[in-house]
């Protein structure tokens, strides 16, 4: 009974080890990178394993003797390596597991190296390496497209007990050499492949995105100059929004001077006309920051955005001209507006490029005609609320003929203008995910309108 | 019943240089107005005294030019100042051309302004007094009779009575009561003094004045 389990125990003492083996190998398998790498991992392993003293694969070679070379080893006989000759023809060196796995492509194994005639030429060295017996296992692959061989080899063990390799070793020592040849042709050809490919594609991915980055760098640059022009264009107009507080300021100090000049100091006019000092210094100061804000060359920065205040944050530097050009302004704006994702300041560009553009059309329409509405509404659609922006003219308009031109680049009607406005505010709204479009009134002129998705 | 305490109107859009432009010039003592747009202006009441007007050339609807060119056509003229957010010659000569008084670019030195005003008000002082001169002297001419006009034509043309008896077809006698019919009634103390008053009117002198009086 004791004798039995003991025999058991050693059985399954084996197999685990074999399972190890094989769990080390398959993860060789997997993470191989060169087929040298993989066939001298996979030797380690074996002799690791403690199964074996040697291991070692062998590749055929078409030279006269039908050489088969060592290509990777591991374990106890380098010596006994250097000095082997083998090979895979019908000749004497050809008779021995080596050579007749190869021929046979099956597995061929010696039990007892001392009295096997099959091992006679290799015998003495083997005993001296202390090698009582041998495995030798095909590894042979064959093209996945065609017949041709692609690899032909063998993966030889040595194991100093005679008898060491029963009918499951050598089904499990085929069963790997099987795995490794797959994976040798798989590093030498499709792997290859799929890596070139993996590489090219890659290589590809990282250029496009050099040049999405390039092409995102020159448009928010053009997008700068644009802004910049556009600006030039109000310059006079805020010019003008500067000078109004100024002025004030101006005469309200002066007034100020005056009270106090008094015998009975008027403080309480004295202390009105201050406030209002504080008040015009504030809004003239926000007008140079609405300007800086759009003259500085930044970076997209998209965050949480509200068209209200960005109508707002337009409307002091786009007023003034409304009002020179005599142009009645009407505002419709709903309340609770969705939030949108964005970037404020190419989203306030996009809505002063509309404005002006609207001032533009009105320029040689009769004045009592020229009126001016801008809207913003909630569109509750399928995929949730979308905030719109609407700049309605009542200008020259545009034609049929006009109407697919009107967002091409360098296209314009305007005497100085460098036709790059609606191009890249509709490049705006796209990269926001949204929508730019025109329509003609059924009376006079145009509505330019934007719609962009509400946050959820 | 007329005060005399000049009034400044400010028309201006702009609320906050409105209002500040309200208390400068009340602070150096006149009484101001102001309006938002041209068109509240000319709608408002003004009361019968001197004054100017202080107008932002850009103004929504009726622009600054514009209220100018319309108060021209009216018998109630004011001095106009102009104030510009920005310089804009065209339009400055355009204005100076109008007859404004001045033309100041904001932001404006106050000294500037004040000055303007004070030119301004002494300006329209002026006009008002000539007005209310030729109101009268419109008054007493059309007091006159459709003979004693005639007479009066013919006075400034220089013509001797015996002469306008000749050409109206009467007797020097006639004439000479009418003429000092005239003289009462314009409150002309002589001849040279109704030469003006006619001027002023525009009366075109009549008869054979072409011919130097003759002396006897």
């Amino acid at each position: 009974m004791s004798q039995q389990r003991e025999a058991y125990g050693e059985t399954l003492g084996r197999l685990r080890r074999r399972l190890r083996t094989l769990h080390q190998c398959t993860n060789a398998l997997l993470q191989a990178e060169s087929e040298q790498a993989l066939l001298r991992s996979i030797c380690e392993i074996l002799v690791a394993g403690g199964e074996v003293r040697l291991a070692w694969v062998g590749y055929c070679e078409d030279d006269a003797e039908k050489t088969v070379r060592p290509v990777a080893q591991a374990g106890d006989g380098v010596e006994y390596l250097e000095r082997l000759k083998t090979s895979w023809g019908e000749i004497e060196l050809g008779q021995g597991p080596v050579g007749v796995a190869v021929r046979t492509g099956h597995a061929c194994w010696v039990d007892d190296i001392r009295t096997n005639p099959r091992f006679s030429p290799w015998r003495a060295a083997a005993l001296a390496r202390g090698y009582a017996s041998c495995l030798a296992v095909p590894l042979i692959a064959y093209e996945a497209s065609g017949g041709a061989v692609d690899l032909r080899g063998t993966l030889n063990l040595y194991a100093a007990e005679c008898s060491a390799f029963d009918e499951h070793a050598i089904e499990h020592y085929t069963g790997l050499a099987a795995s490794v040849a797959y994976a040798v042709t798989a590093l030498r050809g499709h792997l290859a492949e799929d890596l070139t490919s993996g590489v090219t594609a890659l290589r590809a991915r990282a250029e496009r995105k050099r040049a999405e980055e390039a092409l995102q760098q020159a448009r928010e640059e053009l997008a700068h100059v644009t802004r910049v022009t556009t600006l030039g264009e109000l310059a006079a107009s805020i010019a003008h929004e500067i000078n109004q507080p100024l002025a004030a300021i101006g005469a309200d100090a002066n007034a100020c001077l005056h009270w106090l000049a008094a015998d009975r100091p008027d403080l309480d006019s004295v202390r009105g006309a201050l406030t209002a000092i504080v008040k015009d210094g504030l809004r003239a100061g926000e007008v140079i920051t609405r300007i800086r804000a759009l003259l500085t060359r930044s970076s997209v920065a998209r965050g949480r955005c509200d068209l209200t205040g960005v109508i707002r944050d337009v409307l002091p530097l786009v007023g003034p001209e409304i009002r020179r050009h005599g142009i009645s302004l009407e505002m419709s704006l709903a309340p609770n507006l969705p939030q949108v994702t964005g970037d404020r300041i190419q989203l306030q560009q996009v809505l002063l490029n509309l404005l002006m553009n609207a001032v533009e059309a009105m320029r040689e329409v009769p004045p009592v005609r020229r009126r001016m509405v801008v809207r913003a509404t909630t569109d509750h659609r399928d995929d949730g609320p979308w905030a719109i922006v609407a700049v309605e003219d009542a200008g020259v308009g545009f034609s049929q003929a006009e109407a697919p031109r009107l967002f091409e680049a360098f296209y314009t009607t305007k005497p100085g203008g460098l036709g790059m406005g609606l191009s890249i505010s509709r490049s705006i709204i796209d990269n926001h995910r949204g929508r730019l479009w025109a329509t003609t009134n059924s009376d006079h002129g145009a509505t330019f309108q934007f719609a962009l998705p509400g946050m959820p | 019943m007329t005060s005399d305490a000049p009034v400044v109107f400010v028309v201006d859009d702009d609320s906050s240089v409105r209002d500040s432009l309200r208390r400068l010039i009340t602070s150096v003592g006149f009484l101001v107005e102001v309006f938002p747009s041209a068109q509240a202006f000319m709608r408002a009441r003004r009361p019968d005294a001197p004054g100017c007007l202080v107008l932002d050339v850009r103004l929504p609807g009726l622009s600054g030019l514009d209220l100018q060119r319309e108060l021209a056509d009216t018998d109630a003229a004011l001095p106009i100042i102009f104030l510009t957010g920005h310089g804009d010659i065209p339009m400055s000569v355009r204005a100076m051309k109008a007859g404004a008084v001045e033309f100041l670019t904001k932001p404006f030195r106050e000294q500037d302004l004040l000055d303007a005003i004070r030119h301004a008000i002494e300006r329209d002082r002026a006009l008002r007094t000539e007005r209310q001169e030729l109101t009268e002297l419109r008054g007493r001419y059309a007091s006159l009779t459709r003979r004693e006009r005639d007479v009066l034509a013919r006075i400034v043309a220089g013509l001797l009575n015996k002469q306008i008896a000749g050409e109206l077809g009467t007797t020097e006698a006639t004439v000479k009561e009418q003429r000092a019919h005239v003289m009462q009634k314009m409150t002309a103390g002589s001849v040279a003094e109704l030469v003006r008053f006619a001027s002023r009117l525009g009366i075109t002198p009549a008869g054979g004045g072409s011919n130097p009086p003759k002396v006897g």
